[in-house]
């Protein structure tokens, strides 16, 4: 029997096990499960004929890297026609729904962000990578990453939408 | 807890109602990556980088000086002119070299030699050609992208404007024996169909034909050893004739549209194989393209035989090519004749599948198929 593809099994075994963290990764930057699926899959279809490669090194780095600059030139070439929201939902109340209205203040938060500043954010709260390795994958300076990190901070804090945070913990 | 914490909270919670991951997700990017092959070989209309034997120029990686086509260039580097005409700013075209070296994962080039900069094919595609020299070595590299984010009739594509590199790498020719053409092809894909294009570098001022399948061929001229040609709609490889032989000493004879070293990149956009006709039947799924592919379709809720309708033309040679055809890796397997006809192939029953079914099929790139599942027999 002929394999269409050429099989690389170590492959999808990363995906299998990468595939999902990958994929929050993609929705922290689109905003959209769907479009964070479409995303992942395009940064997985630009490293998988570069695989026997990349797998000797430290692929789940070389796909968040992939992702990142995907997700990138979807935002430049405006293709996706994302609009930032200027009006944030109201500040969550006590109520059955609080979660899941808390978590909408955030994501509609997160879509105020310039995009550097939200790639940023991404990177260093949600991967957990360090300022020196957000710099490496973006292609900037780890001062530049500092002060993007502020700003968005300052954004943040400015919107409210961390208000639902902490003081339930 | 400070902000950076509650951040982190945030956006675990953010993510919290995650989909179950999709059960075709490696398979989807196979799918992708066919697509993206594809396009890579032939969605980028026949643009043919002839590259002219003549003054070339020297450039600091990333710098923006530009040389008179009469320059010194390293001995290892081919002697042709500079074409960069200032319809692409140089901030893309290092953009192209930059992106070259996360493809290949290469080292800062210490020297970039370049030969072609500009705009192509009604200003859709941006076209780079240089050599580059590493800590690893020499290499022969063209580059094209599209326009995504100029406006029309912009006089200068700027930064942030093209859209992904499509990258071809090879080790850098021996400038004593260049190659007879350095080609690419590029396409123009529309609602009305398919026009490609051919970009030509090679020896300057030479006059050539082109030809192709499908194509009734035309006459061009070269300018310092460039030309940029419109083909049309073509059923397969484009090659070019030239005056006079580019090969010293050697016979004129057609040269495939191609970048040195890489047979794929001589297949162009071919018109789309006429789709195969269903007579009625429920088509389940249907496909056009060329080389390699898969189509995924859905069989219904209930056991269901079907049938597999394709039609495919080309190939490269005189020999008929086939298409090989599987269903979901199973026993059934069909070869498809590229003779232009419509064939059908009694295909296996299909259980119902929450994630349906997916016809595989092999091809040569330089053949178009259409393809059809429909029930029954």
């Amino acid at each position: 029997m002929n394999e269409i593809v050429v099989e690389r099994p170590d492959f999808a075994a990363f995906v299998g096990a990468r595939g999902q963290a990958l994929q929050r990764t993609a929705y922290l930057l689109t905003g959209d499960w769907a479009l964070a699926e479409d995303l992942l899959q395009t940064a997985l279809a630009r490293v998988y004929p570069r695989w026997s490669r990349i797998e000797r090194d430290d692929p789940d780095a070389y796909v968040r890297k992939v992702l990142v600059n995907t997700w990138s030139s979807w935002w430049r070439r405006k293709w996706r026609g994302e609009r930032p929201s200027d009006e944030l939902p109201d500040r969550p109340g006590p109520d059955a729904y609080v979660d899941a209205d808390r978590r909408r203040a955030v994501a509609a938060a997160l879509t105020t962000l310039p995009p550097k500043q939200r790639v940023v954010v991404v990177l260093r709260f949600h991967e957990d990578m360090t300022e020196a390795q957000v710099a490496n994958v973006l292609g900037i300076s780890v001062g530049t990453v500092k002060s993007q990190t502020a700003k968005a901070l300052a954004k943040l804090r400015t919107s409210d939408a961390l208000s639902g945070y902490g003081s339930t913990s | 807890m400070n902000d950076e914490t509650m951040l982190r909270e945030a956006l675990h919670d953010l993510t919290f109602e995650q989909p179950a991951a999709p059960v075709d997700r490696v398979v989807g990017v196979r799918r992708r990556h066919v697509r993206r092959r594809t396009t890579q070989m032939g969605g980028v209309a026949a643009i043919v980088a002839i590259v002219a034997i003549g003054a070339a120029f020297i450039r600091a990686p990333f710098g923006n000086d530009t040389e008179p086509a009469h320059r010194d260039v390293p001995s290892w580097a081919l002697q042709w002119a500079d074409h960069r005409d200032g319809s692409v700013d140089q901030s893309v075209l290092d953009g192209a070299v930059a992106s070259w070296q996360r493809f290949e994962r290469e080292s800062r080039p210490s020297t970039v030699v370049w030969y072609v900069g500009q705009t192509a094919v009604h200003d859709s595609w941006v076209v780079a050609v240089f050599e580059a020299e590493t800590r690893t070595g020499r290499h022969l590299v063209a580059a094209q992208a599209q326009v995504g984010g100029a406006d029309p009739g912009q006089s200068v594509i700027h930064q942030g404007e093209v859209g992904d590199w499509v990258i071809r790498d090879a080790p850098a020719p021996d400038p004593t024996r260049p190659p007879a053409l350095v080609g690419l092809n590029l396409a123009d894909v529309t609602a009305e169909g398919t026009s490609n294009w051919i970009l030509v570098l090679s020896t300057p001022e030479f006059g050539f034909h082109w030809q192709a399948p499908g194509s009734a061929g035309g006459v061009a001229t070269m300018k310092d050893g460039l030309a940029v040609v419109d083909t049309g709609e073509v059923r397969g490889q484009v090659s070019v004739v030239f005056d006079t032989d580019v090969v010293r000493n050697g016979p004129v004879s057609p040269i495939p549209v191609a970048f040195p070293g890489d047979d794929n990149s001589g297949a162009p956009t071919l018109e789309p194989a006429t789709p195969v006709e269903a007579h009625g039947r429920q088509v389940f799924g249907r496909i056009g393209g060329q080389g390699t592919g898969a189509l995924s379709f859905d069989s219904g809720s209930s056991r269901t035989r079907v049938t597999v309708l394709a039609r495919c033309y080309g190939g490269p040679g005189r020999h008929l090519e086939t298409l090989h055809l599987t269903v979901d890796n199973g026993p059934f397997a069909a070869n498809v004749p590229c003779d232009d006809q419509q064939h059908e192939f009694a295909g296996p029953s299909l259980q119902p599948q929450a994630d349906g079914h997916t016809v595989f099929f092999t091809g040569n790139a330089f053949t178009a198929f259409n393809i059809a599942v429909v029930k029954g027999k």
